[in-house]
């Protein structure tokens, strides 16, 4: 080893000493650091027991301060059983926000109720064949896959008055077996239909109706069938069209007030099918 | 729920709740009416509309599926269709063709006189008169008449066609436009297990790990079937979906795997799997040793082909490595193995489908059998969920054109003109004097277009076609060949019964308005051996009549003019209907036609010939109660009938001997057992070139059906998909410099079309290959395709030939319809 080393050298080493020394006094001062705050905090020591009363209170206009004690930091492994509160300098702004509108608007008149249902109906017709025939889409759509139909329809959202309604039946996959866009799919220059296509002379049951009261002030029962129409919510939940909505959407168990009106599709020859009990397979499994 | 008194009350009038709903639900009824007069929107006339609507059940009139719908009507009119939930096919669901059903009938340009071609104008004529000019074009030349039927012909009128055919006018030109759909699949049971239709059904598709999908779009083509895979899948259940196709379709979506394989290679890729199955030893070599035997094709390309030794088999097999499947197929090498490993599996089931993509295939029959065959060698058949199954596309594809036999070789029950025997057995049923049928097999569907539209003097010997509930001149391949030919040649007369203008009736010299669907009583049977019963619920538009009635009525016709095959052994009328009190009814009269129910006479007897090959059918009335029973149906010791879900099976099937297990009871080797086939990849018949570079594969899509003659005509399927487009590769279109919407030509050896460009629309063909569906009859791809066929099943190959694209001549202008 060279026993008189080159300034340069000697500055290296001198360097290289500096930082080791910075090092250790970084290391212990973060050891010291934690182990000062486990020993010697208590986690609610910091919030003095006068902040209790920031909290908000309804009716209170604004937040109560007292005191003037700042509530003090904890450790992030203690945050969890350190009961924090909001220091002097917060504001809550709740109480002064617009009173949130009533859920029920006010009952309307039995004129204005039909003319909405009317409209309802209306609204229903000219998306489908015949009450009961799955409604066409009435925009584009991506023709291969169902993913985008379920972007929206899987729990279904309204943007002001323009509706995507929840899927009532969202077992099945295949959205575009039954649905198909009124717009048309294809290449964008199709031609418009020629007018030779002749009409088509069907007039579909509209609607359903309304359903029957056994008496005045008995829920009504549900005037159409519920196959895949099971989820009620998809028409006559609060993004359902005015008019079909329900008057009391915060009680989601529709069937039990309300029942269908028939029992559907029960027809007299309806007789079940006799099958070998030993054909089912289940059993052979 | 709401309702239109649903507003909520204040509290306080739940006290005397009546008196305020009472006069809320009067003043209900008149402020509903007013607000509706005023907005201008009509509310329904009636306040309680389910009350008096009759529903009534019937199958879907289109697919193959049999789909039960429940149909509404009110005031002699259809007014609501829906799914029938005691359905076991559909379980109440229905697609968007299904649940607008209703509505076919109702196109406002329904036929509805017959018309007469005179002086180069279809004229109205009675039906007497038409009636007339039918059979004295028949009693000219009864050997050049001919009838192309359908696969959409209710049971009793294939039955009554081919009654007075082949037991009345001693003739075999009697087709099915089935033969241009399932012809491979029916030469692939015949050969694989001496008798037609699936061993399996649906419920297969209930019980299998593995769905594996050989060109079809189950998606598009099967949706309810594949639904109800989707609806287990999204319930929990694990299945996985393998889609084997030559274009990436809705289907690939919810696919697992997706197998893209060059048109045609099918054949190699089953090979492949067979070929892994005996490298890897997992074949079930004691399934195999028990039930099976080995056959191949050979260069005649017969039915029967030839018998093989195992070894054989193995050698011949021993080309086809994964690697060299690749070359041909274009399938990498490791999705051939975990095919090969996955029938190799003993702890899964698999059920193949196939449709079209195998039917329609220059080797159909080769196909069919190679698919059963690697089933049968892997063990994967004789459990439900292990099951080969072929789906067909027309609602009595099975039931009319299979089962009774309309094919021109056939007779009633799987009977052969050709067999002495089975000719007896024909004539005594219909009691006629020995050798009334004839023992030559007639033209099969694409001869017997040929001639029609070949010169009489140059050999056409088919003068007169008759067709029903079918659209040859936009469903047959090269058209212009086939049908438009017809056009210049001044002694053949075409009559056509159907129910809209189509193209074929564009050039009839007589067209006759037909009853549809439910505006007649029927019988159809579905792809999974399903018998389905409706009865009439409408009438039919002003003189439109029953098929089954217009050839009752041209046997009369005949008999009256003295035809003396129209008479059976005792002298009787061939169509001899007696009522309860032993009466008999003239039904060739159409106000007696429903004076009794024709379909169930026809029906019954019938069903002596069901019984000849173990597809038993039971009693009409049975068929009344149920929504369609699966044959072989058998009476049981209490009297009850019993259908059969799974055939050869001895858990379910009672014709299959107890303790065998399974058992081939109509193996054609007569030794229980099903044959293994060997058949080569074979190039197709033409294939894409420097002149024509591209494939051109044909096709429907979800909304149509078929020729759209229907679906045409329903406003809201219509809309969806309102005419036909071609399908290209994006990059393929860059290089001609093509882009989205531009119109493009299409052009074969044999025509050419215009028509506009999709790209990365609803399906999406490999580069090399264009895909046109043939719904839209403005543009009919069929003038394109190739009439080459099978050799064996004689059914063309519509998903290949060759094609050029290039930039379209003229701007994109609404096509015309045809003159009609």
């Amino acid at each position: 080893m060279n026993p008189f080393p080159d300034p340069a050298t000697l500055s290296k080493r001198a360097s290289k000493v500096t930082l080791a020394m910075l090092l250790m006094v970084a290391v212990s001062g973060y050891f010291m650091g934690l182990n000062q705050t486990r020993g010697t905090h208590d986690p609610t020591a910091g919030v003095d027991s006068d902040t209790r009363s920031l909290s908000t209170r309804e009716g209170n206009s604004t937040p109560t301060v007292t005191g003037s004690a700042v509530p003090r930091i904890v450790a992030y492994s203690q945050l969890g059983e350190a009961s924090l509160r909001p220091n002097a300098n917060w504001h809550s702004t709740l109480a002064t926000l617009a009173p949130r509108p009533a859920q029920t608007v006010a009952p309307k008149s039995p004129k204005e109720a039909a003319l909405e249902r009317a409209r309802a109906v209306e609204m229903r017709r000219s998306r489908r064949a015949f009450d009961g025939a799955p409604p066409v889409i009435p925009h584009p759509i991506d023709p291969t896959s169902p993913a985008s139909c379920r972007a929206c329809h899987e729990t279904g959202l309204a943007v002001r008055d323009v509706v995507a309604p929840r899927m009532s039946h969202g077992e099945l996959g295949l959205c575009t077996q039954c649905h198909v866009p009124s717009g048309g799919s294809g290449p964008p220059s199709a031609s418009p239909l020629p007018a030779w296509f002749a009409d088509n002379a069907f007039h579909g049951v509209v609607s359903s109706g309304a359903g029957s009261r056994a008496w005045p002030g008995a829920p009504p029962t549900i005037p159409h069938s519920l196959q895949l129409r099971e989820n009620c919510s998809s028409c006559h939940g609060v993004n359902g069209l005015p008019g079909l909505r329900t008057s009391h959407p915060e009680r989601p168990l529709c069937l039990q007030c309300h029942v269908p009106e028939s029992a559907g599709s029960a027809l007299p020859w309806a007789q079940p099918v006799r099958s070998n009990p030993a054909a089912d397979f289940s059993l052979l499994r | 729920m709401p309702s239109m008194n649903s507003t909520p009350r204040p509290c306080s009038s739940a006290l005397h709740p009546d008196r305020r709903q009472f006069f809320r639900q009067a003043a209900l009824a008149s402020a509903a009416a007013l607000a509706a007069t005023r907005s201008g929107i009509s509310l329904p006339a009636q306040a309680a509309p389910e009350a008096d609507i009759r529903w009534d059940k019937a199958p879907c009139r289109f697919c193959g599926t049999g789909c039960h719908v429940e149909v509404g009507v009110r005031e002699g009119r259809i007014v609501g269709i829906r799914g029938d939930a005691k359905a076991e096919v559909n379980k109440g669901l229905l697609c968007v063709k299904g649940y607008h059903v209703g509505m076919i009938l109702y196109g406002k340009d329904r036929l509805t006189r017959p018309l007469l071609k005179r002086n180069g104008r279809q004229e109205e004529i009675s039906w007497d008169e038409a009636l007339e000019v039918v059979a004295k074009r028949i009693m000219e030349n009864p050997a050049s008449f001919a009838i192309y039927g359908s696969g959409q012909w209710t049971v009793p009128e294939g039955y009554a066609a081919q009654k007075l055919m082949k037991g009345g006018l001693g003739n075999n030109h009697l087709e099915p436009n089935a033969r241009l759909c399932m012809a491979s699949a029916v030469t692939g049971y015949l050969s694989v297990y001496g008798v037609d239709e699936p061993a399996g059904c649906y419920d297969d598709l209930d019980a299998c790990d593995v769905l594996l999908l050989w060109g079809n779009n189950m998606a598009e083509m099967h949706p309810v079937l594949f639904s109800r895979v989707l609806e287990r899948r999204n319930r929990g259940a694990k299945i996985t979906i393998i889609d084997m196709a030559t274009r990436r379709t809705r289907t690939t979506e919810h696919a697992d795997e997706y197998l893209e394989f060059r048109p045609h290679s099918d054949l190699a890729i089953a090979n492949g799997i067979a070929h892994l199955l005996l490298k890897d030893k997992t074949y079930a070599r004691e399934f195999v040793e028990k039930h099976c035997a080995f056959k191949t094709d050979t260069s005649e390309h017969t039915l029967d082909g030839k018998p093989m030794t195992f070894e054989d088999y193995a050698k011949e097999l021993a080309a086809y490595t994964p690697e060299k499947v690749e070359e041909i197929s274009g399938v990498p090498a490791a999705k051939i193995r975990l095919l090969g490993e996955l029938f190799g599996r003993k702890d899964v089931r698999i059920t193949s489908v196939w449709c079209m993509g195998m039917n329609q295939h220059a080797r159909g029959t080769n196909i069919n059998r190679m698919v059963h065959g690697i089933h049968l060698l892997s063990g994967h058949w004789g459990r439900p969920g292990d099951a080969p199954t072929s789906l067909t596309g027309q609602p009595s594809a099975c039931g009319t054109a299979r089962e009774v036999g309309t094919l021109c070789h056939m007779l009633p029950g799987g009977r052969l003109v050709a067999n002495p025997e089975h000719r007896k057995q024909a004539e005594a049923i219909w009691n006629l004097p020995e050798g009334r049928v004839n023992p030559k097999p007639g033209y099969h569907t694409v001869q017997l277009f040929e001639k029609f539209c070949t010169p009489t003097a140059k050999g056409g010997d088919i003068r007169t076609l008759l067709t029903q509930v079918t659209n040859p001149g936009q469903s047959l391949p090269n058209l212009h060949k086939l049908f438009e030919a017809k056009k210049d040649l001044e002694d053949k007369f075409l009559i056509v019964c159907d129910v809209y203008p189509t193209a074929t009736t564009a050039l009839a010299d007589l067209v006759l308005p037909a009853a549809m669907w439910v505006e007649k009583n029927g019988i159809y049977g579905n792809s999974e051996r399903r018998t389905q019963q409706w009865f009439r619920m409408v009438r039919p538009p002003g003189e439109a009549r029953d098929d089954c009635w217009m050839t009752i009525a041209i046997a009369r016709k005949l008999f009256e003019l003295g035809h003396p095959g129209m008479k059976d052994k005792d002298g009787k009328f061939l169509f001899t209907f007696r009522n309860e009190k032993g009466e008999e009814v003239p039904v060739w009269q159409w106000e007696r036609y429903y004076e009794l129910n024709v379909d169930r006479a026809l029906f019954e007897e019938y069903r002596q010939f069901t019984r000849m090959k173990h597809k038993d059918l039971a009693p009409y009335d049975e068929y009344v109660k149920a929504r369609g029973l699966r044959w072989p149906v058998v009476q049981q010791a209490d009297g009850s009938w019993r259908e059969t879900k799974f055939r050869f099976m001895e858990f379910d099937d009672p014709y299959v001997k107890k303790g065998a297990g399974i058992q081939f009871y109509h193996s054609v080797t007569k030794d229980d057992r099903a044959q293994i086939w060997y058949a080569p990849y074979e190039v197709p018949p033409e294939m894409p070139d420097v002149e024509f570079p591209f494939w051109l594969g044909t096709g429907r899509v979800l909304e149509h059906w078929h020729t759209g003659s229907m679906t045409m005509r329903v406003p809201q399927l219509r809309n969806a998909v309102p005419q036909s487009y071609v399908e290209m590769h994006p990059a393929d279109a860059a290089e001609r410099g093509l882009k989205n919407g531009e119109t493009v030509k299409l052009k074969t050896r044999r025509g050419e079309l215009e028509l506009p460009l999709w790209i990365s629309g609803r399906g999406h063909p490999p580069r090399g290959q264009v895909f046109v569906p043939f719904f839209d009859e403005r543009l009919m791809i069929n003038q394109l395709t190739l009439d080459a066929v099978c050799p064996v099943s004689k059914e063309p190959d519509y998903k290949k030939c060759a094609v050029d694209v290039q930039r379209g001549s003229r701007a994109q202008a609404a096509p015309e319809r045809p003159s009609l």
